[in-house]
């Protein structure tokens, strides 16, 4: 048990406990570890990197473009899911194949379809309706939405999964009393169905956000960050401090302070998912 | 009249989730000039091999340094050696947790679940340092290793272990078990299910890693498939068929894969979504 424990710790604790260290020393490749107190602390906060601000704001759009949408449509999906009988396998396999999918794949794919020449699929369609050819994933306005778009469709498959199960969860006699109230439709997916669903929207919203924090993989591909950093991410700026330009502590301290920001949105998801009521 | 209008909606979204995957498969045989043009048609006008031909290394147009078999050998070495080791490990550990009490196992406990929620950009530039202290730089076994121990496994097995009432282990203890054939022959059989949901799960997010891959490995010919793709899709940005062809070889196996284990995958996925 002895050398178990002392391997875990070396690949749970230990690595966190170091990165605390770096992120207090000046570390390049070449040169030694200089301490440098709060210093890349500062450096990120104080504002005078500016992409460090510009990508914490991007993330936070990622963010918010891809967790509301994906969680609205995942529980739609899950109702209609629950009600299909028999073919409810069926389906459920088809919104999962793009979470079993490798991102790499994904976003080569994807690139097809946001070409800006005529031949990209997103462009067919805008032709369609006579709007002419975006630049999608060139065009700074367009190219974070056109990632988390993707994402939207790569995740959504997971959510639905766990949305299904929560929803099976919930029993019958509660919609029955509710017909029996003469509550329509509607009055019972939101007096009913979202109450009972809380846990599990708790869930899927706070891992579903720890994750899109971290997105790194889709920008690394598709964009490299730009054009003119409107993708570059938080993970991807730390990615390039540490491994292009072998800034590991200010690397680290970036990751610390991501670690604060997911910390925080943590606490204030539960406390606005936090139900007052009981069934 | 309702049912017709639901099964109608969800063949649609369905439609639209796995269409890509269609289009992928269906343009990856047809030839470059027919990809490229502007109409979007549907099935190739002429199907050729010539792409797959490539990329397997048996067509005329040879890909330096890209041997896709090799690739999946990598993949297949490195998320099957996770998979099993952590899955022991976890197993053996979560039991520990849950059945012997030692000095500090509450904060050890506590101290692993800590863990568990730091995220890995956290933690990959201590790790990617430590394996260089190793010398383990550009390894499998350096992919391999962090991957062992997952806290998440750690909890899951010792929820499970806990619900096994202690009569059985006294029992077993009373006819002279050791702690290893309690191990085998108690908690493994009841946490079969759990263990095998989790194994799943634990070898697909190991085969579809690009992160870890990326920072540690250097040499092409250890590259993983996510990575292979990659630096593939960079090289040949123009050859549309290769990269579809590319991506298709990459994606078609761990479909068919998650066809034959998807309900133990889902029910595994469920299970650890709930039980938090």
């Amino acid at each position: 048990m002895g050398p178990l424990m002392v391997f875990m710790g070396m690949f749970s604790l230990l690595p966190i406990l170091y990165a605390l260290y770096i992120s207090l020393h000046g570390w390049g490749f070449a040169e030694g570890p200089e301490f440098v107190g709060i210093g890349n602390y500062q450096r990120a906060l104080s504002g005078t990197d500016p992409l460090f601000y510009k990508s914490l704001w991007n993330t936070l759009k990622f963010v918010l473009l891809t967790i509301p949408a994906t969680n609205a449509l995942a529980i739609v999906v899950a109702k209609l899911i629950t009600k299909s009988g028999r073919w409810e396998p069926l389906f459920r396999t088809a919104f999962f194949l793009p979470v079993v999918t490798n991102i790499v794949a994904v976003c080569l794919l994807w690139e097809f379809f946001y070409r800006g020449d005529g031949s990209g699929l997103f462009n067919g369609i805008l032709a369609l309706v006579g709007v002419p050819n975006q630049l999608w994933l060139r065009d700074a306005n367009l190219a974070m939405p056109s990632i988390a778009l993707m994402q939207v469709w790569n995740g959504l498959g997971f959510s639905v999964i766990l949305y299904t199960a929560g929803l099976k969860n919930i029993p019958r006699t509660y919609y029955d009393a509710a017909k029996v109230d003469g509550a329509e439709a509607m009055g019972r997916f939101f007096y009913v169905t979202v109450p009972l669903l809380m846990p599990t929207i708790t869930f899927c919203i706070v891992t579903g956000t720890i994750g899109a924090f971290q997105v790194f993989g889709q920008v690394l591909i598709m964009t490299s960050g730009g054009p003119l950093n409107a993708t570059r991410t938080i993970v991807y700026h730390l990615y390039t401090a540490a491994f292009d330009y072998f800034n590991m502590g200010y690397a680290c301290a970036m990751a610390f302070i991501l670690l604060a920001v997911i910390g925080l949105f943590t606490v204030i998801l539960f406390r606005l998912t936090r139900t007052e009521w009981e069934y | 009249m309702r049912k017709t209008v639901t099964l109608t909606v969800l063949a649609l979204a369905s439609l639209l989730m796995t269409a890509p995957f269609a289009w992928m498969l269906l343009s990856s045989f047809k030839s470059n000039a027919e990809i490229q043009r502007a109409e979007l048609t549907v099935l190739p006008e002429h199907w050729t091999l010539e792409h797959y031909r490539t990329i397997l290394g048996v067509g005329e147009t040879q890909l330096a340094g890209y041997n896709f078999t090799r690739f999946y050998g990598n993949s297949l070495k490195v998320a099957l050696a996770v998979t099993l080791l952590s899955t022991m490990a976890n197993a053996f550990i979560g039991y520990v947790f849950a059945k012997f009490r030692f000095a500090g196992r509450r904060i050890i406990f506590s101290v692993l679940l800590a863990t568990m929620m730091v995220p890995f950009p956290v933690t990959m530039i201590p790790t990617f340092l430590i394996m260089g202290r190793l010398h383990l730089l550009d390894t499998h076994l350096a992919l391999i290793l962090p991957g062992v121990i997952g806290a998440y496994g750690v909890f899951l097995i010792r929820q499970f272990v806990n619900a096994i009432p202690d009569d059985l282990f006294a029992a077993a203890g009373i006819d002279g078990c050791s702690e290893l054939r309690i191990f085998t022959t108690i908690v493994v059989p009841s946490c079969k299910p759990v263990m095998f949901a989790t194994a799943l799960f634990t070898f697909l997010t190991t085969w579809n890693d690009m992160l870890w891959p990326l920072i540690l490995l250097q040499s092409q010919e250890k590259y993983t498939l996510p990575l292979a793709l990659m630096a593939f899709g960079n090289q040949y940005t123009q050859n549309n068929g290769l990269i579809l062809a590319a991506s298709t070889i990459t994606v078609v196996p761990v479909i068919i894969l998650f066809l034959f284990v998807q309900r133990q995958l889902i029910e595994g996925i469920t299970v650890t979504g709930m039980k938090n």
